[in-house]
């Protein structure tokens, strides 16, 4: 399998927060997924991998190892979106298009404009005028229009309504139906991932949690669901994360199967992205050294 | 770098009215309040260049242009680079233009004659690089909000030393203030030049 991009055990130390020991590779014709809260070091391990923040440690490979050409050639290959549109306000969709013509040996104006069709983009409108919406899409189309082989999406989906979303994501779909493309994202809207992630790396205070392929992930985890008390006879080692409720208590288990088999007269459902970035991001450790870490809620 | 110096032209065109009004108002005023003087336009279009330059820092700010334009396939030092050719691309144009006006101002009969316009343009152009050449590294290690309060201090440090020559009783020559006029072309360009190494240092290290 070609990886398309490769990261090992990057880190980044700043005064108030560290990421530390990231690593995932991403295999062609595949999206991976960045998801984590706010402040979990997702857009510091984007921008550690694109260069605009130096690694303290770590390895980032771009197309595989010791792929030719300097760091320009590997830019040509990558397209990237930031969640902030990064266009000056005075121009039109015509200027970006004939500024990416002069810096993209690859640009194609055809494929840019008829992009911008697509997303209803008028040519002559400034940007200050467009929507939030219309400025990720003209920075998609932007992304798309230079034959890039890796998509770098920093919560390009959010703040967009689920229409426009789901335009967007069926144009994901339709970039790595290529297996020589592939797409790394960011995100918060777990939603999203659901519906096109291969793979999902969870990050939670600068740390990974896990990287994994998305349906194993799924089929994996699980959610028992018992009484506060009856959470004592289970073997901890089996518990991943607790949350106690007011009513009963709730754990994140893996290997889903065995564990209903093991405890036959508990409740295992399936868990949701969402719900597994909750347990960890919220959920107790079991056996944490320190109980007064545990929350109620 | 093409592409980036489209960017700040075609940024720089959609406020070309504003510009054009105040340039016709300032030669105006130079041509009635300031006695038919090209000097006094002159200085005007150096601010208008300085301020111009400082605003496409700003402008890129406010839209977080640097972290998109270093994912394309451009080096740092093209980027810093383009700044500098923007600015002297806007030095040309103050410099044609105050020329213009001024060769115009002696022909209607105004003020100066040819060589007192010459003098004075290129008074204003070396005060234009020696501004451009201190602000640009400043903008680049401190941004743009510091450096705006900065560029006072660096706006009245000469005329300061000036003020202090002058009280100081030492008399100025109009011959001195010819070669002084001289000498500071080639100085002002090399400064220029080690700006942009400086600059292009400072850009080599920063983080976004």
């Amino acid at each position: 399998m070609n990886t398309i991009l490769s990261v090992k055990n990057l880190k980044k130390r700043f005064d108030a927060f560290a990421l530390d020991g990231v690593s995932f590779d991403l295999p062609g014709g595949s999206i991976m997924g960045l998801v984590g809260e706010n402040g979990a070091g997702k857009t510091t391990t984007l921008k550690l991998i694109l260069g605009l923040l130096r690694r303290d440690a770590g390895e980032v490979n771009l197309f595989g190892r010791g792929a030719a050409g300097s760091e320009k050639e590997l830019k040509e290959q990558l397209g990237v979106v930031f969640d902030e549109c990064n266009f000056p306000d005075n121009l039109t969709a015509a200027d970006v298009n004939s500024i990416l013509s002069c810096v993209y040996r690859n640009w194609d104006g055809a494929k840019f404009r008829s992009c911008c069709e697509r997303f209803s983009l008028p040519e002559k409108k400034i940007v200050k005028d467009y929507s939030r919406g219309m400025k990720m899409k003209l920075q998609i189309s932007a992304a798309l229009s230079h034959q890039a082989r890796l998509l770098i999406l920093d919560e390009a989906t959010s703040g967009l309504d689920p229409v426009a979303r789901d335009e967007i994501l069926d144009l994901f779909l339709e970039f790595i139906g290529d297996e020589n493309h592939s797409i790394l994202f960011s995100s918060h809207i777990t939603g999203d991932l659901e519906k096109i992630a291969d793979y999902v790396t969870f990050l939670h205070a600068g740390k990974m949690v896990f990287s994994e392929e998305k349906d194993a992930l799924l089929e994996d985890c699980g959610i028992l669901k018992c009484a506060k008390e009856a959470l004592s006879a289970v073997d901890p080692a089996d518990l991943v994360r607790v949350r106690n409720g007011r009513f009963g208590s709730e754990a994140l288990v893996r290997n889903r199967a065995r564990i209903a088999r093991k405890y036959r007269d508990m409740v295992v459902d399936p868990a949701s992205i969402e719900e597994i970035m909750l347990f960890y991001a919220r959920g107790d450790q079991i056996g944490s050294p320190d109980p007064s870490q545990r929350k109620e809620w | 770098m093409k592409g980036l110096l489209i960017k700040e032209l075609r940024n720089i065109l959609r406020y070309a009215k504003t510009l054009l009004i105040l340039l016709v108002f300032y030669a105006a005023l130079s041509f009635t309040w300031g006695g038919g003087q090209g000097s006094f336009l002159g200085g005007m279009i150096v601010m208008l260049v300085l301020i111009m330059s400082i605003t496409s820092f700003s402008y890129d700010d406010l839209c977080k242009w640097d972290r998109y334009a270093l994912t394309l396939p451009l080096t740092r030092r093209e980027i810093v680079r383009s700044k500098y050719l923007f600015a002297m691309i806007l030095l040309g144009a103050g410099l044609l233009l105050s020329l213009a006006a001024g060769v115009g101002f002696s022909l209607a009969g105004g003020g100066e004659d040819l060589v007192e316009t010459l003098a004075s343009t290129a008074g204003s152009l070396i005060a234009a690089l020696f501004l451009t050449s201190v602000m640009i590294p400043l903008i680049y290690r401190f941004g743009t909000e510091k450096s705006r309060l900065m560029l006072f201090a660096v706006a009245v440090l000469p005329t300061a030393a000036l003020f202090l020559l002058y009280q100081s009783g030492v008399t100025i020559t109009e011959q001195a203030l010819k070669a002084a006029l001289i000498a500071a072309v080639p100085v002002s360009v090399v400064l220029f030049y080690l700006s942009y190494r400086v600059s292009a240092a400072i850009y080599e290290r920063k983080e976004f």
